[in-house]
């Protein structure tokens, strides 16, 4: 059995005595609880004090009329909810009506009405009222989850504007809410469910988030929610462990796993290239040994080595285009990928620049050392098309330039 | 002068950031045939730009011509969904 205080309480506000009594009985009867007023400042200070769930309000009223009651509710904050019903008397036309829906009314009644008609219209209403304070707590209880969340939470409208951030979002995006609000960030899209996004702060911090997206409505309108997850630091630190696992310790240069990726994709850019021309564009895998790295080694001492090394591999990096390569093959051998040569005079130029970087001595802490180099070149296409081709022929390459010593040899079948 | 103006901004060399240049490319190419004007801007080397654009994540795709402009961020891949979202559907 439900107890008295759970009955929908209705405040009727009637000045005419006999009607109000009529109407409080008949809800009485339908075992609503019931508050009565005759004059419009009773009825909002009723109001004030006991929340009723609805309130049948007569628009003819001494002093106060019904509208300026109704007004006056719905300008409250507090209680702009209540579920207020303009009752009229029929001689009133329906511009009464009209303008009671106008003001805020959430429905009308006429009178004269049977009894049970106004149960059966009371009871529509508050039916009404209790879906709409259902719906209201649904999504208080969203907004209150949003507001809380760790993860960041936009929300956007169908335009691609900011409706609301949560303070996470705030933080991560290192804005306040009014610097967000309103700001066109863009209708956000995760085509498999999420993506990741870089976010741009004033600051220059900017972060790195998972963005999930989800459609939702928001103040009865649908928006999108993207939920955002700061994965900075698991970024940065992957980033890092795969530059460690594709580079060289000691030079900084790209390891073994890294220039075969490296040549594996340029080789297919010159075939692609090179489709439906007559020639393709070169690309030359230079192989290079240095000569004396066992005697520096024996006379210097392995840190000297080290530093031999260093100071090799800064001489190519500084003397490399962005689209070259040099890499670290292992020991004291280095490997440069070349791509996009136009003929063999601008291979002659290239490897007269690498043996030039050997002609001055290396400064090493002071000391003087001269270094030398054989290398060996193999070009795509003349010399094979595919990777393991090219390096064995670069290594028969260079064997052959060691012969020399300090000079570079092409590959040639017959040699 | 090309029927659409599209502007898209990244960050750096990030996977995501060439991702997103790869699909917009394909856009143009493949739907848009090519009546396209594309600018890719990165916003380390912009910074102003992105401001001046209230560029506030990245990938940010903007479709600014023809007018009224509209911008979509995240995930470029799913086409039919660019397209919706950025009315270049009809």
């Amino acid at each position: 059995m439900k107890t008295e205080a759970e009955q929908p309480t209705i405040l009727i506000v009637d000045d005419d005595a006999l009607l109000q009594q009529a109407t409080c009985l008949a809800l009485e009867d339908a075992g609503y609880q019931t508050l009565t007023a005759a004059n419009g400042l009773d009825a909002l200070r009723l109001v004030h004090a006991h929340r009723p769930d609805l309130v049948l309000l007569d628009v003819t009223l001494p002093e106060m009329d019904g509208f300026e009651v109704l007004q006056r509710i719905k300008a409250d904050p507090e209680r702009a909810t209540t579920y207020v019903i303009i009752v009229s008397g029929s001689r009133i036309d329906t511009d009464s009506q009209v303008q009671g829906l106008e003001l805020g009314a959430d429905g009308y009644l006429t009178r004269p009405i049977a009894n049970r008609e106004l149960v059966a219209r009371v009871q529509s209403m508050l039916r009404i009222k209790a879906a709409e304070d259902a719906l209201r707590l649904k999504e208080q209880q969203m907004r209150d989850l949003i507001a809380s969340n760790i993860d960041g939470m936009l929300i956007v409208d169908r335009d691609g504007r900011t409706l609301f951030a949560n303070p996470a979002a705030c933080e991560m995006l290192y804005r306040p809410l009014e610097g967000l609000v309103g700001q066109p960030i863009g209708i956000p899209m995760a085509a498999s469910g999420h993506t990741d996004l870089d976010l741009l702060r004033p600051d220059g911090n900017n972060r790195i988030v998972e963005m999930r997206v989800v459609e939702v409505v928001w103040d009865s309108q649908p928006a999108y929610l993207a939920a955002l997850r700061d994965i900075t630091d698991r970024k940065r630190l992957e980033d890092r462990l795969i530059y460690l696992a594709t580079h060289d310790e000691l030079t900084d240069l790209p390891n073994r796993h890294l220039y075969r990726d490296r040549l594996e994709k340029a080789l297919v850019r010159a075939i692609r290239a090179g489709h439906g021309k007559k020639y393709h564009p070169l690309v030359a895998v230079m192989l290079l040994d240095l000569d004396n790295f066992k005697k520096i080694n024996d006379t210097l001492g392995h840190l000297k080595g080290d530093l031999v090394l260093r100071a090799v591999a800064d001489r190519l990096r500084s003397r490399l285009r962005s689209s070259d390569t040099a890499a670290r093959a292992g020991g004291d051998e280095f490997i440069l990928i070349y791509e996009n040569i136009a003929d063999m005079a601008t291979c002659i130029i290239l490897a007269n620049k690498v043996q030039a970087i050997f002609q001055e001595p290396f400064q090493l802490e002071g000391q003087e050392v001269a270094v030398y180099a054989s290398i060996g070149i193999s070009l795509f296409p003349l010399d094979g098309d595919n990777l393991e081709i090219l390096i064995r022929c670069a290594d028969e390459a260079m064997y052959r330039a060691k012969k020399a010593r300090n000079s570079y040899q092409f590959y040639s079948p017959a040699a | 002068m090309k029927k659409f103006g599209l502007k898209l901004y990244i960050t750096g060399d990030s996977s995501h950031s060439q991702h997103a240049i790869l699909s917009v490319e394909r856009l143009c190419r493949e739907l848009l045939g090519d009546d396209c004007d594309l600018s890719v801007v990165d916003v380390l080397v912009f910074p102003e730009q992105a401001r001046r654009d209230d560029v506030l994540a990245t990938p940010t795709l903007i479709r600014y011509r023809p007018d009224p402009s509209r911008r979509i961020v995240g995930d470029l891949s799913d086409v039919p969904g660019v397209l919706a979202a950025l009315a270049l559907d009809s």
